[in-house]
């Protein structure tokens, strides 16, 4: 009786597990096809006379016709960064500081922004970037 | 029957309050979803906040009820900890309690993202990169929890549906009921109706630059600042959950344990949160009470106001109002019908609080004008106004440097005049002035002009103007805003005035710079062709050739500069970059100017900047100055190679535009002259300057009955330094070296600072004997000739030569040429040379001359050189051949010279120094 008890239990919490897995697979596999949508989508931004312009996600250098083009996100928490001063690039929820070549010169972060390829158009007015993976 | 009333009556827990408090949250939400809209969270909230009171109520409601249930709940299991209820829940009791608390959260902070404000989207970004973070799961969790970048949608449902369903779960099997008492449903009802009337829930104005969480994370905000892996705020957060777990569900010590340890870290929690709500600003920076900014940067998120049911405006009005910069501003519908505006400004755009601050969220007048700048631009506080980051934040940052702003040269001269330090040249600022006897004759006669002295009553710029932040340059105001302001401050009932808003713009005249370059060295005036008398009001003539400044400066015309003539402007050649300054600290005037004569009037090829390569300052300014700037070639300037955007090089012809008149010049070389080998060190200046004024027997004392003033704080005062000044004078200016490293420069100085100063008068200590100065100060008269000063003027004239007014004279005697010099001015017994003179005759004079380090009078075989040359010129016409041949090689021209030429001979004891 108790064999039989403890089987059936046992069936029910294995059943339930299963489920659960099951679940968490489907979550998975979902999760996996929909963020691979929401990558490799081509980002068109101006290229500006401005030493720094910020474009959401983006953060686009322009030194004397060296453009560099680096993620606005914070490498500490995320946070996007919005501000230039003194050549500073400034992250307002804790004041990690970036240098215009997206190396971390001030805490808490300490990675440099991620850096991004882009091409330049023939006629100097657009960038287009290509994000890859993060 | 009584006792048990009283128990019904007052026993409660906090539970209990909790339970009727989740009730009402639920309820508001509800009514909240009506005019929220997910696919604009910020626009909605604003919206219904500045358009509906109503709906601002409750959401109020909806905040308030939500903390007060985080409240209540933690407070429901201290009690329970405490009172030792909790202990020994079974696991999955005790874990599902663990998780409710954790859901707690969840559903509050998607509330705090669901507003879209700054603060939110900043929140968003940490909490999908602390997610993310999770080993394993990290990137899903956190697209399943946030989902897309820029959608709100998933964080909605989560909000409303996910973490309410599943709290509302824990809750029911927790409490086993899940309706409240009536008598807690009440009064819960009655408290939150009274705490959302008067206290609305916060709404980032998305201008203030400080971001920070829900008052609850902002002790988390402060330990992830410590972090640089903030990865590891993650186990704490597991601990927590953990703790929480064995204090619901451990054994007796475990359970205690655990419950002490959460006591401590909670007591811990709260002080990092006073931190990060107190004490932390822009960029997270330590502020403290009383600082600077303090009140913009750290307190503006506990600016709230009241509800008001009845606002300033109608529903129709305000639904007519556009969205400014994303959100619904109130300003903009009680103010739709101000004009004067230029395009950038056009509050249209960019709405009124972007200039003018206040409330952008109130209802009504008084709470919307509750800290707002009526002048914005003014220096302390265009960070916050015209430096907001979306606008000009890179000049009102670097205007902080610019001279006009420091008067850094102004105070080191004063200082090194006074005694006070021993190189006119030491950087420093304004706002360092102290209250030694240099200083405090600064802040009594001198430090009024400076761009930092703010503009406190609205109205046009006139010539008693000073200060004003960016006001002072930018601000203009037409026929109908000028006439609208007078008769408002006539009558300040009459409120016309409001329609007519004065204009922002480029549109810089010589006025603007009128008011503080009228004063000391007056280039102002010069330029316009005015010299200052010491005439009183009641003693001018009745002429057109004086002119009445502020009402009681008396000026006599002289010629005026040539480019004014033209119809040049200051802004012709100062751009914005030595207007504004360029970042770095100078010492002097001469160090920040960038533009040269010569940038203009260049001999050979010009140095060009074309428009592809212009920085985005001088292209916007351009373009919105002269419309398309593309394929143009500017002149730049030689010293830090800045494009001159007035001016265009196209088939090797330059010319230059006005910048507010538009009229065109072509550019003119230098005249041989100027090229020759033997002026090669002499300035334009020194040459092309037609007078400049000067000054000298000065004697200042200070006086402790006078009536003074402190430029600083803009307030009268008893006790002041007073000028008793001597002559004012016109003249051709002397000149003098300035000498940088080998290379030497002939420039024009004026007799600035011939004078005395009691300084015992103010520090009241013997040993402080009368100081006695003869410095003269570098110029740039700004009274420019295009045709330059005779040959004599310079060769053979002794002010000129720096000996002062008197008569100079080549004597022959016999077959020796000697010369003479007899001053007209006694000498001064402090120094024994006469009052007006730099340098003594055929003397040296080194140490304390000038009011820099390396601007000296000619040393005397500098004055040989200059007389040798005037005694050619006591028989040789300047333009004649002999003399123009000079030009190009004198030592040749002497050695070719007649017999007839008697070279002057030297007085054996012409190298005494002066001291």
């Amino acid at each position: 009786m108790t064999l039989k008890k403890h089987t059936r239990r046992k069936f029910f919490q294995l059943a339930a597990a299963g489920t659960g897995f099951s679940m968490v697979y489907l979550w998975d596999r979902m999760m996996g096809n929909q963020l691979l949508t929401t990558l490799h989508q081509k980002i068109v931004l101006p290229l500006t006379r401005h030493l720094v312009s910020f474009y959401g996600d983006y953060i686009v250098i322009n030194q004397k016709q060296h453009v560099k083009v680096f993620s606005s996100h914070c490498t500490h928490l995320g946070c996007l960064i919005d501000k230039v001063e003194n050549d500073r690039l400034i992250c307002p929820c804790h004041g990690s500081e970036f240098n215009l070549e997206g190396d971390a010169v001030k805490g808490p972060a300490y990675k440099p922004l991620k850096a991004f390829p882009f091409k330049e158009s023939s006629d100097g007015q657009q960038i287009t970037i290509q994000p890859a993976e993060t | 029957m009584k006792q048990k009333a009283a128990h019904i009556r007052f026993h409660t827990t906090y539970g209990q309050i909790g339970l009727a408090v989740f009730l009402y949250v639920l309820i508001s939400g509800i009514l909240l979803a009506v005019p929220f809209d997910v696919n604009r969270p910020y626009a909605s909230v604003s919206s219904l906040v500045v358009m509906n009171p109503w709906a601002s109520f409750i959401r109020n409601f909806h905040y308030w009820s939500a903390q007060f249930f985080l409240i209540f709940s933690l407070l429901h299991i201290y009690d329970h900890y405490r009172k030792q209820r909790a202990t020994g829940l079974k696991r999955g009791m005790g874990f599902r309690l663990s998780l409710g608390v954790l859901l707690i959260f969840m559903a509050m902070l998607t509330g705090f993202l669901l507003k879209g404000d700054a603060d939110s989207l900043q929140a968003r970004q940490i909490l999908g990169t602390l997610t993310t973070g999770i080993p394993l799961v990290g990137k899903f969790l956190s697209a399943t929890l946030l989902g897309k970048e820029g959608s709100f949608q998933l964080i909605y449902v989560h909000h409303i549906a996910t973490f309410t369903i599943l709290l509302a779960v824990i809750i029911l099997e927790h409490s086993r009921k899940f309706w409240p008492k009536a008598g807690d449903f009440v009064v819960v009802f009655l408290v939150l109706v009274l705490v959302s009337w008067l206290f609305s829930a916060p709404l980032h104005d998305n201008l203030n630059p400080t971001v920070k969480g829900p008052w609850y994370f902002v002790g988390f905000q402060e330990v992830l600042h410590w972090l640089s892996h903030p990865e590891w705020a993650l186990l704490w957060i597991l601990l927590l959950l953990i703790l929480i777990y064995f204090a619901n569900s451990g054994k007796e010590t475990k359970a205690f344990l655990s419950k002490r340890t959460l006591l401590i870290l909670t007591i811990l929690y709260f002080l990092l949160t006073i931190v990060g709500l107190f004490f932390r600003g822009e960029h997270w920076q330590w502020m403290v009470p009383g600082q600077k900014d303090y009140d913009y940067s750290v307190m503006n998120n506990f600016k709230t106001e009241h509800v008001d049911f009845h606002p300033n405006f109608s529903a129709a009005q305000a639904t007519d109002a556009p969205l400014i910069q994303g959100k619904k501003e109130s300003c903009v519908i009680c103010h739709s019908k101000v004009h004067g505006f230029t395009d950038a400004h056009n509050p249209k755009i960019i709405g009124c609080f972007s200039c003018h601050g206040g409330n952008p969220f109130a209802t009504d007048k008084k709470q919307a004008h509750k800290n707002m700048l009526l002048i914005p631009g003014n220096l302390n506080n265009a960070a916050q106004s015209c430096g907001t980051t979306a606008c000009h934040p890179d000049i009102t940052q670097r205007i902080n440097s610019s001279l006009m702003t420091t008067l850094s040269g102004m105070i080191s001269v004063d200082r090194y005049v006074f005694g006070e330090q021993d190189s006119p040249n030491l950087l420093t600022d304004i706002h360092h002035l102290g209250h030694p006897a240099a200083d405090e004759h600064l802040r009594n006669l001198c430090v009024r002009c400076h761009l930092g002295n703010p503009k406190t009553i609205p109205g046009p710029v006139t010539e008693k103007s000073r200060g004003g932040g960016c006001l002072a340059c930018h601000l203009n105001y037409d026929k109908q805003a000028s006439e609208a302001i007078a008769t408002h401050q006539n009558d300040k009932n009459d409120t016309a005035f409001l329609r007519y808003h004065p204009s922002i713009d480029l549109n810089v005249n010589d006025n603007h710079c009128f008011g503080c370059h009228s004063r000391s060295g007056r280039i102002s005036t010069n330029y316009e062709g005015w010299h200052e008398t010491p005439l009183l009001a009641n003693q001018m003539p009745d002429s057109t050739d004086y002119r009445l400044v502020e009402g009681t400066r008396v000026f006599r015309k002289e010629p005026e500069d040539v480019h004014h003539k033209l119809g040049m402007e200051c802004i012709d050649c100062h751009n914005s970059y030595t207007l504004m300054g360029d970042g770095k600290h100078y010492q002097h005037e001469e160090n920040q100017e960038d533009v040269q004569c010569t940038d203009c009037h260049f001999p050979g090829v010009p140095l060009t900047t074309t428009s592809r390569e212009l920085d985005v300052e001088s292209a916007t300014i351009a373009a919105l100055r002269f419309g398309k700037i593309s394929g143009h070639n500017y002149l730049t300037t030689h010293k830090r190679h800045r494009a001159l955007i007035n001016t265009t090089v196209r088939s090797d012809t330059a010319r230059l535009s006005t910048k507010n008149g538009g009229k065109t010049f072509r550019l003119k070389s230098p005249a041989a002259v100027c090229l020759a080998p033997a002026h090669k060190a002499v300035s334009c200046s020194a040459c092309h300057s037609a007078w400049a004024p000067s000054c000298i027997g000065c004697h200042n004392a200070y006086d402790p009955n006078e009536k003074g003033y402190n430029m600083v704080t803009n307030k009268e005062k008893k006790g002041s330094w007073v000028e008793y000044t001597g002559q004012y004078l016109a003249g051709l200016p002397a000149l003098g070296i300035r000498q940088d490293g080998n290379k030497k420069e002939i420039i024009p100085v004026i007799p600035g600072m011939i004078l005395t100063i009691d300084r015992q008068s103010y520090t009241h200590k013997k040993h402080d004997s009368l100081l006695f100065r003869r410095l003269f100060a570098p110029v740039a008269p700004h009274t420019t000739a295009a045709k330059g000063r005779s040959c004599k003027s310079c060769h053979n004239n002794p002010v000129a030569l720096g000996f002062g007014k008197g008569k100079l004279k080549y004597v022959i005697d016999g077959n020796r040429g000697s010369w003479r010099f007899q001053p007209a001015y006694e000498n001064n017994p402090h120094d024994g040379l006469p009052e007006d003179a730099w340098t003594g005759f055929l003397q040296n004079r080194t140490g304390r001359v000038s009011t820099r380090k390396d601007v000296k009078p000619f040393a005397v075989e500098e004055q040989k050189r200059i007389l040798l040359a005037g005694a050619c010129l006591t028989c040789h016409k300047g333009n004649s051949k002999v003399m123009r041949e000079s030009l190009t090689d004198f030592a040749k021209t002497l050695h070719h010279c007649s017999p007839k030429c008697l070279l002057p001979v030297w007085p054996k004891k012409s190298n005494t120094n002066i001291p």
